[in-house]
């Protein structure tokens, strides 16, 4: 506890000698419009491939910003595609990296929390920093999920 | 034989445009919200966060949605009723007194319903009833 007040008033002895304001960074942002075009990306590529498949975005704290589900796909459908881009927020990179970890053995990844070892869920970056993320699912094929994502992500405005 | 009911459902190009019709009367108020558009068993049909609305929207609107959904009325029911002193209903599963959720409603069938948060619970409202409007 004395330590704790002793770092305390360091931190307030050190912050009323600087002369200076704190300096804050700036980082890219993901809008509603980007969000949509995203979505919209994501829809044609499953229309093409005739899958019923949801869509999810979301910011770079986890909140979804946009989400579809497209006629006839199945409720889990819905429920995954925002697990997929949760996991993949949560974790930057793209839940691909879970599913051939789990495939080649390591089993410790289901003891990740959040982390899905299924394809199709793919981070978003701008300016090699973290925005958002985007999850599918519903896809004909094991590897569909993931191609509609990339397919979407790869629209993503720099 | 038995024989199986008929009846309406929402489609993802009908959502589009609740969606639409609700956004627009936002934007038309400068009012930055979260929109959520649930089907008849008040799961996600499309949900959309507007730049500027708050975080916790996201899971409001989704709630105020759901409950509008399941309980086939808006939530401003559940507000006047808690208003009035009968607490009670929040104890119902799933029952949000807060007003900003609406059914969707056609030919008097409950098809679905529409979430708003990120405003005043009022306003939130005003959104919500812009786009539910849109289903006959």
């Amino acid at each position: 506890m004395k330590t704790m007040i002793a770092v305390m008033l360091m931190a307030v002895a050190a912050l009323a000698a600087s002369p200076t304001h704190a300096q804050l960074a700036d980082k890219k942002a993901l809008t509603l419009a980007e969000a949509k075009k995203l979505i919209a990306a994501a829809e044609d590529a499953a229309t093409k491939g005739t899958a019923h498949m949801s869509f999810a975005v979301l910011d770079e704290g986890a909140h979804i910003l946009a989400f579809e589900r497209m006629d006839g796909a199945s409720l889990v459908t819905g429920e995954f595609a925002i697990k997929k881009a949760k996991s993949s927020v949560l974790y930057k990179a793209p839940t691909e990296g879970f599913s051939d970890a789990l495939g080649k053995g390591r089993t410790a990844i289901l003891g990740l929390p959040e982390a899905v070892p299924f394809g199709g869920g793919v981070p978003l970056m701008a300016n090699g920093q973290l925005v958002g993320a985007i999850g599918c699912s519903g896809g004909n094929t094991p590897t569909q999920d993931s191609e509609v994502c990339g397919a979407a992500a790869a629209t993503l405005s720099k | 034989m038995a024989q199986l009911a008929t009846r309406k459902v929402l489609t993802l190009d009908a959502a589009k445009e609740v969606m639409a019709a609700a956004e627009a009367e936002a934007r038309k108020n400068g009012w930055n919200v979260s929109i959520a558009i649930l089907d008849e068993g008040g799961r996600l049909l499309m949900m959309q966060k507007m730049d500027g609305a708050p975080p916790a929207s996201v899971d409001v609107c989704q709630a105020k949605g759901r409950s509008a959904a399941i309980f086939k009325r808006p939530t401003k029911a559940f507000s006047d009723t808690v208003g009035g002193g009968r607490i009670v209903v929040m104890a119902l599963p799933g029952a949000v007194p807060v007003e900003g959720g609406v059914p969707i409603l056609s030919g008097g069938d409950c098809v679905g319903a529409i979430g708003v948060s990120g405003v005043t619970s009022e306003q939130d409202g005003q959104i919500a009833a812009a786009g539910a409007a849109v289903v006959k």
